[in-house]
């Protein structure tokens, strides 16, 4: 899948722009920080999934002075022409359209438009909170059958209604609150154990793709193992039933898929704790590349691939085993400085000021 | 802002569900127009619906005081219960024709989010029926989404010692409809829900 055209209007900085990517290649956009590079990444992640890596604020997005935004993407979808259009006002509900259909799912995005996103934030994954880490597997799992989508929803919502009987409880449980929180832990048990399956699978199925692009990005070294942990031992639904005096005491749930992590290792070290500043560089962007050729194997056409600033993060070693790296279908790749004499541009974006100028590709 | 009864109106339809200020306002300049007896009529036809209508004293129903008009139906079967929650569902179950039991009404599903506990339900009064009126089935008719489902497990479990047999409608296709537009979750519902094909 690609983007063919992005047009951007009261878009961050942008006023009114249309960006044509290269369709099947490296098309690197250039220019100062603060220029708006990583904005034309941010519509196209936007589109995909929703939501934006930079900002939860909808307003952050949406250009001052002007009450709403939108985005609009010609896609190609392997043989398929596709239009996405997004608006996003400053407050309430974002809209989008597949060819002027509302999208009525999230999950049915993932048909149209898949991204994989390489951003300078993704250190965290290595060395950050565990939410991090089970964001990444629940956003691949969208993209790997709609189900999860609503899954996830379920799983989230459940934990929002156990959090708020918890609290109601106010640290004692009377009888009927008893059997009503009986009720949440079996569906939080069910609906959770079937999340917890899917990403102890998806662990697997990545394990080998995050390994391989490791090797290739950091050579020779310390081996990357990923496992899976959960917050609990055995059963979820004994678990929440032994958890529960505590759960009741603390007003908050302890145990199930919210509090579960990815260990990441090098070799027997753990990365989260052990890892140079290098080491995660490498990490992050293994796990990335690894989540891209998951999806690209999984059949269906190829994600698109966006790496925001990935030099400023890389040394030049790691920088041309990434360009190396890069896929043969789409990739944007955002840039401060000079990319490395190695990158063979198919396109050069020249963006300065909320204005996108083509550059004659190289 | 316009003169003060105009106002009020604008202000009092504005509370109501499903109307914005444009609509309150559109409402409110509609009726500044009517004749005079229309609108009595509309302010009368209000005030008597909310002084005339009740809940029915057994099963919860909208009713005209006592019983509701299914409960005082001496052609319906006692022994068979329909759990809802909204007093609507028992209209849309009605439009079916194929349920010729008694209902019982929660007024709500389980929704610790919104402060909904089985106290704010009628839960208790559904147990206390379930003894003097010989019930032998409960059909638990709540919506098929996460406070539904759990309302419905909720009610199941409390039934279960009272040895009356316990269903759940089944989810799945819409009757007349194409595979190819169903989405996947409904679909995968109604293929964890199939039966034997009767020959």
């Amino acid at each position: 899948m690609a983007v063919v055209d992005l047009t951007l209007t009261d878009f961050r900085c942008f006023a009114a722009e249309a960006v044509a990517p290269h369709p099947e290649g490296l098309t690197v956009l250039r220019g100062p920080n603060g220029a708006g590079k990583s904005s034309v990444l941010e519509a196209v992640y936007w589109l995909a999934s929703g939501r934006s890596w930079r900002t939860s604020a909808r307003s952050a997005l949406v250009r001052s002075g002007t009450d709403r935004a939108v985005v609009r993407a010609d896609l190609v979808v392997g043989s398929r022409s596709v239009v996405v259009e997004a608006e996003l006002p400053k407050a309430g509900p974002a809209r989008v359209q597949v060819n002027r259909q509302s999208l009525v799912r999230r999950g049915a995005m993932a048909d149209v438009l898949r991204v994989v996103l390489f951003a300078p934030d993704d250190l965290a994954l290595v060395h950050g909170a565990p939410a991090g880490r089970r964001d990444m597997l629940d956003d691949v799992l969208v993209g790997r059958h709609p189900r999860f989508d609503a899954l996830e929803r379920e799983v989230e919502r459940t934990l929002r209604q156990r959090a708020a009987l918890l609290q109601q409880a106010g640290g004692r449980l009377d009888g009927a609150a008893t059997a009503t929180l009986d009720v949440w832990d079996a569906r939080l048990a069910r609906a959770g154990i079937d999340l917890v399956e899917a990403r102890e699978a998806l662990v697997a199925d990545l394990a080998a793709p995050v390994a391989a692009a490791h090797r290739r990005i950091a050579g020779p070294g310390p081996q990357v193992r990923m496992t899976y942990r959960r917050s609990w031992e055995g059963d979820l639904a004994a678990a929440l039933a032994g958890a529960r005096v505590e759960d009741v005491r603390r007003r908050a749930t302890s145990v199930g898929p919210h509090r579960d992590d990815v260990d990441l290792w090098l070799d027997e070290r753990p990365a989260r704790t052990h890892a140079s500043q290098g080491e995660q560089r490498s990490l992050a962007l293994a796990l990335r590349l690894g989540t891209y050729h998951l999806a690209a194997a999984d059949g269906g056409p190829a994600p698109v691939l966006l790496l925001d600033d990935v030099f400023s993060e890389l040394d030049a070693a790691r920088a041309e085993a990434l360009v190396a790296e890069l896929p043969a279908g789409q990739v944007l790749l955002t840039t401060a400085v000079d990319p490395p004499g190695l990158v063979v541009a198919d396109l050069v974006l020249d963006v300065r000021d909320g204005a996108v100028v083509t550059e004659v590709p190289r | 802002m316009y003169t003060g009864p105009l106002q009020a109106l604008i202000d009092e339809l504005g509370r109501l569900p499903g109307i914005g200020p444009k609509s309150a306002q559109r409402i409110a300049f509609h009726l500044l127009k009517v004749a005079p007896e229309d609108a009595r009529r509309l302010a009368a036809t209000i005030v008597t619906m909310t002084e005339r209508t009740t809940l029915c004293a057994r099963c919860f129903n909208v009713a005209e005081g006592g019983l509701c008009s299914i409960c005082d139906d001496p052609g319906r079967e006692p022994g068979v219960l329909c759990v809802v929650e909204d007093p609507r569902d028992i209209v849309a179950v009605e439009k079916t024709r194929e349920f010729r039991g008694r209902y019982a009404v929660l007024h709500g599903a389980l929704n610790p989010l919104e402060g909904i506990g089985p106290d704010q339900l009628k839960v208790r009064e559904l147990l206390d029926r379930i003894g003097p009126e010989q019930v032998t089935e409960v059909i638990l008719c709540t919506n098929p989404n996460l406070e539904g489902e759990a309302t419905a497990m909720y009610v199941a479990r409390l039934l279960g010692p009272l040895g009356v047999a316990v269903t759940r409608i089944a989810s799945g296709l819409p009757v007349g409809g194409d595979l190819e537009y169903a989405d996947e979750l409904t679909l995968g519902r109604a293929l964890e829900g199939r039966r034997p094909v009767d020959v």
